[in-house]
């Protein structure tokens, strides 16, 4: 009983206690805590370091979290920015392809014959071999010996076909022979491949010059007459003495060639 | 003493999430309050309320208002929360829920009176009162089975 009235006892002196504090507040109008008011201010050295602990520690958190934050944004960054590189890449591609697909389109308005694009999807596995193979074959109508050009000119014959590829024989391989004449002088020659085109069988009193155009002949019977093939250069007489030889500079650049067109009806296409 | 000593320790650290725990408006349940109720029952009300006072007198210091509401609210909470479980025959999670929401409910409503001095709408006080007394019920219910549970593996 005695212990039931201590209690009650000292939560009455609690209340009253408290009722008093917050009435003197109130009064002397010592609001705030740590304001100085009824000696309160006791409280501000506590308060502040409290605060600093706190905003220490909130401090140290937040740097943390902004470096772990700052770190992610880094890692997405970079990631978007390897992204934005790789499809830059992809157009530059694609304008680098449009560019190449413009000219063929432009060699093949110039054609009379029927003509059929195509990829090269692989280059010749030996080094000595000049060959390259496309991603079009029997199915789409090619045949062995069709004429195949780039954008700038001729590129060589289709030797072995597939149903959906087909080999091209380059003119820079060394087994590949081209009937060709000078345009301006419209003596024939033949030009046979290597590591320098060569063109022979120039006859002795024709004037070549450095520089002269070389188109196909149409001879051979292989390839229509009047495709471009390349510019004379360094025109000499043989030994034989009989018929003078030019290297040849061929138009088109064979080791980068990414697309090119077939002659479907071969011999009979003339170039305008 | 030491368990004292322990107790306002953990009241020290739970003053300190109550504080910095980034909380929706809606759900502000006061982790202190359910500190001096739990100390409440197991060491009686004086206990309790000097408890409740100190955790009160924290939450002041750090609150722009006079030093005392807290106070008051908190050491009358710690008081019948070492008082209010007797009212009920048996303790179990459902009781000890019971009291933890009367014990916010009279912390609440000790604050709202003297903060507002009855300047705020009826309506309104009582909507901030429940609400806090729900949130603190709400998460006192866990506490109140944990305790429960533990008491229960004591007895047996």
């Amino acid at each position: 009983m005695r212990a039931v009235t201590r209690r009650r006892a000292v939560l009455a002196a609690f209340l009253v206690g408290m009722i008093v504090l917050m009435t003197r507040q109130s009064r002397t109008g010592a609001g705030g805590a740590g304001s100085g008011g009824d000696g309160f201010g006791v409280f501000s050295p506590l308060m502040s370091a409290i605060n600093y602990v706190f905003d220490g520690t909130g401090d140290l958190m937040n740097d943390y979290l902004a470096v772990v934050g700052t770190n992610r944004e880094n890692r997405e960054l970079r990631s978007r920015l390897a992204k934005i590189e790789l499809e830059q890449l992809g157009y530059g591609e694609m304008t680098a392809q449009n560019r190449r697909l413009r000219l063929l389109l432009d060699m093949k308005e110039k054609l009379s014959c029927p003509t059929t694009a195509a990829e090269v999807i692989g280059g010749s596995p030996a080094g000595w071999s000049r060959t390259i193979t496309m991603d079009k074959g029997s199915a789409d109508g090619l045949a062995v010996n069709m004429a195949v050009m780039g954008s700038k000119g001729l590129i060589g014959r289709i030797y072995a076909v597939a149903s959906h590829s087909a080999k091209v024989l380059l003119i820079v391989d060394s087994k590949s022979s081209v009937s060709v004449r000078f345009r301006k002088s419209r003596a024939d020659a033949v030009m046979r491949g290597g590591m320098t085109c060569v063109a022979g069988s120039i006859e002795r009193d024709v004037e070549v010059d450095d520089g002269d155009e070389l188109i196909t002949s149409g001879v051979d019977e292989i390839y229509p007459a009047g495709i471009p093939v390349g510019v004379a250069h360094n025109a000499r007489i043989t030994e034989s003495a009989v018929f003078q030889e030019a290297d040849v500079i061929t138009h088109e650049g064979f080791n980068r060639i990414e697309e090119v067109l077939v002659l479907l009806s071969g011999r009979d296409c003339t170039v305008r | 003493m030491i368990a004292f000593a322990r107790w306002c320790i953990l009241l020290w650290i739970v003053f300190v999430l109550q504080i910095r725990m980034p909380l929706p408006l809606w759900f502000r349940p006061a982790f202190v309050l359910l500190v001096i109720f739990f100390h409440a029952l197991r060491f009686g009300e004086t206990k309790g309320l000097l408890l409740g006072a100190l955790g009160g007198l924290a939450l002041d210091v750090f609150s722009a208002g006079m030093i005392g509401p807290q106070m008051l609210s908190k050491g009358v909470a710690g008081y019948v929360s070492a008082w209010l479980p007797r009212l009920f025959y048996r303790r179990t999670p459902v009781t000890l829920t019971a009291c933890i929401a009367l014990a916010a409910l009279i912390d609440c409503s000790i604050l709202q009176t003297v903060f507002t001095a009855f300047s705020l709408s009826w309506t309104i006080a009582a909507r901030d009162v429940l609400g806090l007394t729900a949130a603190t019920s709400a998460v006192g219910a866990i506490f109140s089975y944990m305790s429960w549970q533990r008491e229960s593996r004591a007895d047996a």
